[in-house]
């Protein structure tokens, strides 16, 4: 079974660019905890073109959070400044990097109800 | 009158203290050690025996550093103090303060000296609404240290304060016991550091590693060094030039997880912060003298640009960021600025100050670099901002209890309406925007054809555009009074107003040069002129009021662009006749023009009146005087060249600005004052309130 994580970083994989990370050149990773696990993901970025992988090599940003913070995150459900501020998310390395990521997520649950205009 | 207050700050870290050195904040007081939107200490208070202490002097000329020179309380003029104290008061992650104890008596003296210390860790909004808290306090006594700390579920704050002498430590403070010989000195540090902990480290260490090593002083004497040189007649110039240029670099701000990358926040205390807008407005005033901030604000705002759909922050993809804030209420989602994006006007703007960033510049890299956010800026206009469908921009707040009622630079509940003080429904649209969107569209056509190889882009862009100048022309003109009328509600009927916003287009262009007489000729009228600039709105309107914050006071950033609008329609009289005003202004505020100030007429008042709760220094009115410098003297790249067109004021004689940095390299201008401008604005009486 895939869950939201695996499926996010499969889709940018698949995609293989992304606009919003051309600024950045370098490497994010993902340390996910659930339970005793660790899992990694790790992206590297070459103005804006991304490759996925699942190693624990060093990278210029590391994003550690339980899975649960992740998926809420993926889906729109929790800011990262939020959970970041609430002490949920470890931030170290280029926090910059962190920020530009970020926005790959998704939007927040309730918008296609209250949306207007032309749209 | 209050005593002032004694302010030094790093970014978003600050210190507000009375002119002893002491806090002592109640739970409005805005007074205390700040950052990140949190207050860390709301009591330091020191005591020699017993006895709180008087100021003798306090050398501020340092924004990062502050010396106290106090003595006992109980001196009076005839009798001479024989201890004296010293607090030299250095701002960092926290701060310090080296605290001095000088006994220039003949005997010995013993006494108690006591730091009194406490923290309500208030959120910045707590202090500014008077809110209370929901966390728990507590603390922890250490051997020399004092640590002060607060809980609410996973959300942990902490101040920490350690004594390099050894004394007595308490939860409420330290107390010394000193023994000093004649001519003895005591001295301790008092190292004040702040922490938000988590199991995943230090938050504020998080925020604070991208910073530059490199010490205040020399950063600052590198930043005024760089700037031009300004020689002038007129010795109150030169002053306000120079007070811009040191507050400029105070309120430069390195948005936390942001990198290394300095903004300037809006202003001190408040707006300690990233604001869309105010960076923007603020890098657009400052290019000629400070470029590099330009360049920032654009990879920054670039950087934080909306991205997804959210009701909660008004956001929407494309849409460029108003607020970000990190205190306790923003992070329970009680307030939405995580970041916060309800601005109509800063998506507009940011493509604005993209293209004459490059224009002065030549940095064709960032130009392409920021393509994508500078379309996605582009589209929103279209996109997301047209919520009445009528090809304007106008705005709402999708939470009306959280989100900003209005989404223009007037921000307060109450600043538009229509001339019988109607207020409007949702969604409303303002004049001025519609003129930043014409601007953007225009701009980001030369972008688009110059830099991203899209001429049919660029074609399509400058078709909507004039299409959108015929079409505002048409429905925001207000006939029977010859001007634009402040905004439209959502009806589609026009909120008929007179205000400043006219001046704002201008300064867009979006006004054909036939209507240019009759705009210039309310803006320079009894009605919206004071004597020392342009009121926020009309006189004649039912909602004005001269203290009122939008809706009648006169704002010296807006005059800038006011002015800067004047001299694209070739009005030099009028806009030396504004700058010359407002130069006369800042005189009265020691050369730092305020936020806003009243609109009573010069006449009446003979100065100005500073408006109650403004925010000093504030970005955009430290921002106005060079603005203005640049509008006097006519300066505006083409090509590769800096094109000038000095037009001064009698009132300011000689003025050379040395080394202005662009494409061009550095040039130098030079300028005499030559236009007669009236001093004394005797108006007939009646002709305003």
């Amino acid at each position: 079974m895939t869950d939201a994580v695996e499926e996010f970083f499969n889709k940018l994989a698949e995609r293989g660019y992304e606009p919003v990370l051309r600024h950045n050149s370098g490497s994010i990773r993902f340390d996910v905890t659930d339970g005793g696990a660790v899992d990694h993901w790790r992206v590297t970025i070459d103005q804006g073109k991304v490759t996925v992988g699942r190693d624990d090599a060093a990278a210029d940003t590391v994003v550690t959070q339980d899975r649960a913070v992740l998926v809420d995150a993926i889906e729109g459900k929790r800011n990262m400044m939020i959970a970041l501020g609430l002490g949920q998310v470890g931030l170290s390395g280029d926090s910059e990097r962190a920020v530009s990521f970020q926005r790959l997520f998704g939007n927040r649950p309730e918008m296609a109800t209250t949306q207007t205009g032309r749209r | 009158m209050a005593e002032q207050p004694v302010k030094i700050l790093d970014g978003n870290t600050f210190v507000v203290s009375d002119s002893a050195g002491d806090i002592e904040a109640s739970s409005t007081e805005p007074r205390g050690l700040f950052a990140y939107d949190t207050r860390f200490l709301n009591i330091w208070r020191l005591t020699v025996d017993g006895n709180r202490l008087t100021p003798l002097s306090v050398n501020d000329t340092q924004y990062f550093e502050t010396t106290f020179f106090l003595i006992p309380a109980t001196v009076t003029v005839y009798s001479d103090s024989e201890v004296s104290v010293g607090r030299k008061r250095t701002i960092g992650a926290g701060f310090t303060e080296e605290l001095t104890v000088v006994n220039a008596a003949d005997t010995a003296a013993d006494m108690t000296v006591r730091i009194e210390v406490g923290s309500d860790f208030a959120d910045l909004f707590e202090v500014k609404d008077a809110l209370t808290k929901i966390g728990t306090y507590d603390h922890r006594i250490e051997p020399n240290r004092l640590v002060l700390c607060y809980q609410r579920e996973s959300f942990r704050r902490e101040t920490s304060v350690e004594t390099s002498s050894p004394g007595d430590v308490d939860e409420h403070g330290f107390t010394f016991k000193v023994h000093l010989e004649p001519g003895g000195v005591w001295s301790t540090r008092l190292d004040v550091q702040i922490s938000a902990p988590s199991p995943y480290g230090d938050l504020v260490q998080v925020a604070r590693s991208g910073r530059s090593k490199e010490g205040f002083a020399d950063n600052l004497a590198r930043w005024v060094d760089d700037a031009p040189k300004a020689d002038c007649d007129h010795q109150d110039l030169i002053r306000t030039y120079r007070r811009s240029l040191v507050d400029l670099a105070a309120l430069r701000f390195s948005p936390a997880i942001a990198g290394a990358h300095s903004i300037p926040a809006a202003g001190l205390p408040w707006f300690m912060s990233m604001f869309g807008r105010d960076s923007i407005i603020t890098s657009l005033q400052s290019l000629p003298f400070t470029p590099d901030l330009a360049a920032t604000t654009i990879r920054v705002l670039g950087n934080w640009q909306g991205s997804r759909l959210d009701d909660f922050r008004d956001e929407d993809p494309g849409r460029i960021v108003h607020e970000l804030r990190y205190g306790e209420m923003t992070v329970f989602e009680q307030r939405p600025q995580s970041p916060y994006y309800g601005t109509a006007d800063a998506t507009p703007l940011f493509v604005v100050l993209l293209d004459e960033y490059e224009l002065w510049s030549g940095d064709a890299d960032l130009v392409r670099e920021f393509e994508h956010e500078a379309r996605a800026a582009l589209n929103w206009i279209d996109q997301y901002a047209d919520l009445m469908g009528n090809g304007y921009i106008s705005y709402r707040p999708r939470k009306e209890d959280t989100g900003l009622v209005n989404q223009c630079w007037k921000d307060s509940w109450n600043s538009i309406s229509a001339r019988d003080g109607r207020l409007p429904g949702f969604p409303r649209a303002t004049c001025e925007l519609q003129g930043y969107a014409y601007d953007a569209k225009l701009r980001g056509a030369r972008l688009a054809r110059e830099f991203w190889g899209d001429p049919g882009f660029a074609d399509q862009l400058e078709r909507q555009a004039a299409d959108l100048k015929d079409r505002f022309n048409r429905d925001f003109w207000v006939d029977d009074g010859q001007y634009y009328a402040l905004g439209m509600d959502c009806d589609g009927s026009l909120l008929d107003a007179l205000s400043s916003n006219i001046g704002h287009l201008l300064w867009s262009g979006i006004v054909p040069p036939d209507r240019a007489d009759a705009i210039v000729g309310h803006l320079m009228g009894p009605e919206l002129y004071s004597g020392w600039g342009v009121r926020t709105l009309s006189t004649r309107e039912h909602r004005y009021n001269p203290i009122g914050y939008h809706v009648g006071t006169v704002w010296p950033f807006d005059n800038s662009f006011i002015a800067w609008g004047l001299r694209q329609y070739g009005y030099k009289q009028e806009a030396a006749q504004l700058a010359s005003d407002m130069f006369a202004a800042a005189k009265y505020f020691d050369g730092r023009l305020p936020e806003a100030f009243g609109g009573y007429q010069r006449a009446n008042t003979e100065y100005p009146v500073q408006y109650p709760t403004a925010c000093s220094p504030q970005a955009w009115s430290t921002g106005a005087p060079l603005l203005f410098l640049r509008a006097l003297l006519g300066l505006q790249p083409s090509g590769e060249q800096l094109v000038t067109d000095p037009a001064l004021p009698n009132t300011i004689g000689q003025l050379t600005l040395l080394d202005i940095p662009g494409r061009w390299g550095r040039v130098d201008v030079y300028g005499r004052g030559k236009l007669t401008v009236d001093t004394t604005h005797r108006v007939p009486v009646g002709a305003a309130r």
